[in-house]
């Protein structure tokens, strides 16, 4: 369904609505260390770890589901374990953004997806892997220690929605038969990652949630919920600049569908709807059922026209999301579908705008902070 | 770094033989900067003519001892010019510049025959993947027909990047290095690329067919890298336009140039992109000079030139030494512990890449190094990533310190958390 063009028009207007009001809010007093942490204790300590709970039962439910399929495959088991997939997905989407703490350690967030793939080296890896089928890379402990590209959620999906690596799937046959035990081993290591995860969250929130001079990583609050704030504000980079730049290319001509995230799968930008999801979660301090509305950075605005309009703007940009495709490949099939990517970019690009400008600046952890101005 | 802080600045100053000016101006310290630039390009065009000259030989006489004449000549022509790298970041004609002379990763299907079983033989990113000059008097790449039955500099700098696609390397550095080694089908295993000198001769001693192409091929890559180092140098002499960008104004420019060219080599790009990305993905592709498996010595450089900078000093390939007030003097002026501690730290870095040199040279190149399995390797490499990371925060320190501000450094997926340096 077409986008209204009326969009940017009530975006723009909010904004300039805004300007007033931030006139006083840039004239005010730092915001007491003390008022970052009843932020940080809710999303570190109350909103996330459910969310990783989640993760860690989809990643072992998808494990279930292949190794059921292979013990005997047929076309309707694999659906299933489709179906399992997207589902680990979709939470992934969401927790993906949080770029921190064991998130981000031992290079965790690129074990589980390593994308964007800017060399190409997913796809080589793997045609060596098939032409070789060593018996390594059906080990989920050896896997754990081989390339980031073969080990994590684009691997798995190149092996259950790949058309030729379906059809070798379901056949059983020599390359089936890898494949099944591959793709079982990526599912196994997918639920050891997602439960190192799980379990070193705890300990890395506590240090966040009690920042203070004692800690080398975090001597006050407001330092660590900058790391919040810049998870906020990098996730939507990461989809203006890749997630829907990347497929934009140049201009019409250079766009290409496959340089998108996971349109293997047909996905690219269900993933964004999921990304906004965990993103708005960080604003909101509400992710699905879990957590408290109002409890996240959102606690640290005190204009209710900020907040209120930030929250329009935010449900206009997820709505537009929603009544695309879920691929940008169907998209762009579309006749006027470049342009409706082009639009949807410009719409991340305004809500980014209103992180740098209006969040990054009333809660004062945006607008130049780093972590050697002395504060 | 615990070594650094109690011998306190003079005695490193002295340990690294580095002569310590008392507080300099700005303009003084970025004298040093481009004179230091200036004699790193000299150098890098003095090694490429010898190359250029070996080069010629190899294809007006082609035989095992040109042949290897030609690859010493490659090796010893990285030194220098790796220690120029520090000046990309940070002085916008140099990285409009560089990329044809270093570009990489490269396609080099678009120059020569390849190994298919493992290159693979179509790319949807690169419509020239194996378009294969050499083999090829007439192109035909996206639809457009193309003359390539002179292969010249002319040719070669049509064909660079050619479709915008980055990875379409025609000329530079990398393109001669694959002219010379060809691929490394050794995997993450020992040896380099194994191309016979026969790829030169003559009649029916040719292998691989088309003998005089590939040798036209190199002589006209060889020459435009001439040309391309006569160009920079020329830029960074009395009057150039680089020189004189650096040094114009209050020296704020300048100072940021070199900060930032600095921090981004340490940390986006040798840090994350050549070094760390190889490591995760185990995968010799992502070698910096992957042909000639010499990526130790070119990532030993790029560190050098990172402290050349900083400390206002380098030796010139004949022995000589250019040294000056340095943006080390500047700092030490304002915080001294925090020069002594960014001295420590580029050290450190300097050995750590030393210990892949070490490595490299016992057998166990950086393609191994980076292998699955190779823990002991792997660690190698980490504690170079670490190194570069480490020096990155305390770069990130002086810029407050010397009074510039506005700097972004490059960023690197690959790292573990990119916004720890902004």
């Amino acid at each position: 369904m077409p986008l209204s063009s009326s969009w940017r028009i009530t975006l723009l207007s909010t904004a300039a609505a805004l300007a007033v009001s931030f006139t006083s809010q840039n004239a005010q007093a730092d915001i007491p260390d003390e008022n970052y942490r009843p932020a940080l204790d809710h999303l570190l300590t109350k909103v996330m770890p459910p969310k990783l709970d989640d993760f860690h039962d989809a990643t072992g439910d998808l494990t279930k589901s292949i190794t059921d399929f292979c013990a005997s495959p047929d076309a309707d088991d694999l659906k299933d374990v489709q179906e399992d997939f997207h589902n680990a997905m979709d939470i992934w989407q969401e927790i993906q953004p949080w770029r921190m703490g064991p998130l981000v350690a031992k290079g965790r967030d690129q074990h589980i997806e390593y994308w964007p793939d800017k060399h190409g080296t997913a796809a080589r890896q793997f045609r060596k892997l098939l032409f070789s089928k060593p018996a390594s890379y059906t080990d989920p402990v050896q896997l754990a220690e081989a390339s980031a590209a073969l080990q994590g959620f684009p691997a798995l999906e190149e092996v259950l929605f790949d058309d030729s690596n379906i059809d070798h799937l379901t056949k059983g046959d020599e390359d089936g038969v890898f494949l099944c035990q591959y793709g079982t081993a990526i599912a196994t290591n997918l639920q050891t990652i997602t439960g190192e995860l799980r379990d070193e969250w705890p300990e890395f929130a506590e240090a966040m949630a009690t920042a203070g001079p004692d800690s080398m990583d975090y001597p006050t609050a407001k330092f660590a919920a900058t790391d919040l704030y810049r998870a906020l504000h990098e996730g939507l980079l990461i989809i203006s600049t890749q997630k829907l730049g990347r497929p934009l290319g140049e201009n019409e001509k250079d766009a290409k569908a496959s340089r998108a995230e996971s349109e293997v799968s047909k996905r690219s930008l269900r993933n964004v709807a999921h990304n906004l999801t965990g993103l708005l979660a960080i604003y909101d301090g509400k992710w699905g059922d879990v957590g408290t509305e109002g409890a996240g950075l959102a606690s640290l605005i005190d204009s209710s026209l900020l907040d209120r309009s930030f929250r329009l703007n935010w449900q206009t940009v997820t709505d537009a999301v929603l009544e695309r495709p879920e691929s940008i490949d169907t998209l762009l099939a579309q006749s006027d579908g470049y342009q409706s990517l082009v639009d949807l970019k410009s719409q991340i690009d305004f809500l980014i705008t209103l992180v740098e400008n209006d969040i990054g600046g009333t809660t004062q952890l945006g607008g130049g902070f780093n972590a050697l101005d002395g504060d | 770094m615990k070594i650094a802080k109690i011998l306190g600045t003079a005695a490193l100053a002295s340990t690294l033989g580095v002569q310590a000016y008392a507080a300099p101006g700005a303009k003084d310290v970025l004298t040093t900067y481009a004179d230091i630039a200036h004699a790193g390009y000299e150098d890098s065009l003095i090694t490429a003519k010898k190359l250029q000259s070996a080069i010629d030989a190899l294809v007006a006489q082609p035989s095992a001892e040109t042949f290897g004449a030609a690859k010493s000549a490659w090796l010893a022509a990285r030194a220098p010019y790796q220690q120029t790298e520090v000046y990309r970041f940070g002085n916008a004609i140099v990285d409009d510049w560089e990329g044809k002379v270093n570009a990489w990763p490269l396609d080099e299907g678009l120059i020569d025959y390849v190994e298919t079983d493992l290159y693979g033989e179509e790319s949807e990113e690169n419509p020239a993947y194996t378009a294969n000059v050499v083999a090829n008097p007439t192109l035909v790449i996206s639809g457009t027909t193309i003359d390539a039955s002179t292969i010249n500099a002319t040719l070669l700098e049509d064909l660079h990047e050619i479709d915008d696609v980055e990875s379409n390397v025609a000329t530079g550095y990398h393109a001669i290095e694959f002219l010379l080694w060809g691929q490394d089908l050794n995997g993450t295993e020992a040896g380099a690329g194994a191309r016979a000198w026969t790829d030169y001769a003559a009649g029916d001693a040719c292998t691989n067919g088309n003998c005089d192409r590939r040798g036209a091929y190199l002589k006209a890559a060889g020459d435009l890298l001439v040309s391309d180092l006569e160009w920079i140098t020329v830029q960074w002499a009395e009057g150039g336009e680089a020189r004189e960008t650096v040094l114009e104004g209050d020296g704020v420019p300048g100072l940021t140039a070199i900060v930032t060219g600095m921090g981004s080599l340490s940390y986006g790009e040798l840090g994350g992109e050549r070094t760390k990305l190889g490591l995760l993905l185990h995968d010799p592709e992502e070698e910096h000079d992957c042909f000639s498996d010499n990526t130790h010595n070119s990532h030993f450089y790029d560190a050098l030139g990172i402290q050349n900078v900083y400390l206002g000093r380098y030796t010139r390939v004949d022995g000589s030494v250019v040294e000056g007030p340095s943006l080390s003097d500047l700092v030490a002026d304002k915080d001294a512990a925090l020069d002594t501690e960014l001295r420590g730290k580029l050290a450190a870095s300097v050995l750590a890449g030393k210990a892949m040199v070490t490595r490299a040279e016992g057998g166990e190149a950086f393609d191994q190094l980076i292998a699955m399995g190779n823990d002991d390797g792997n660690a190698v490499v980490q504690a170079f990533v670490d190194a570069l990371v480490d020096q990155t925060k305390s770069i990130e320190q002086i810029i407050a310190t010397v009074g510039i501000d506005g700097i972004e450094f490059e960023g690197s997926d690959s790292l573990d958390n990119p916004s720890a340096v902004n």
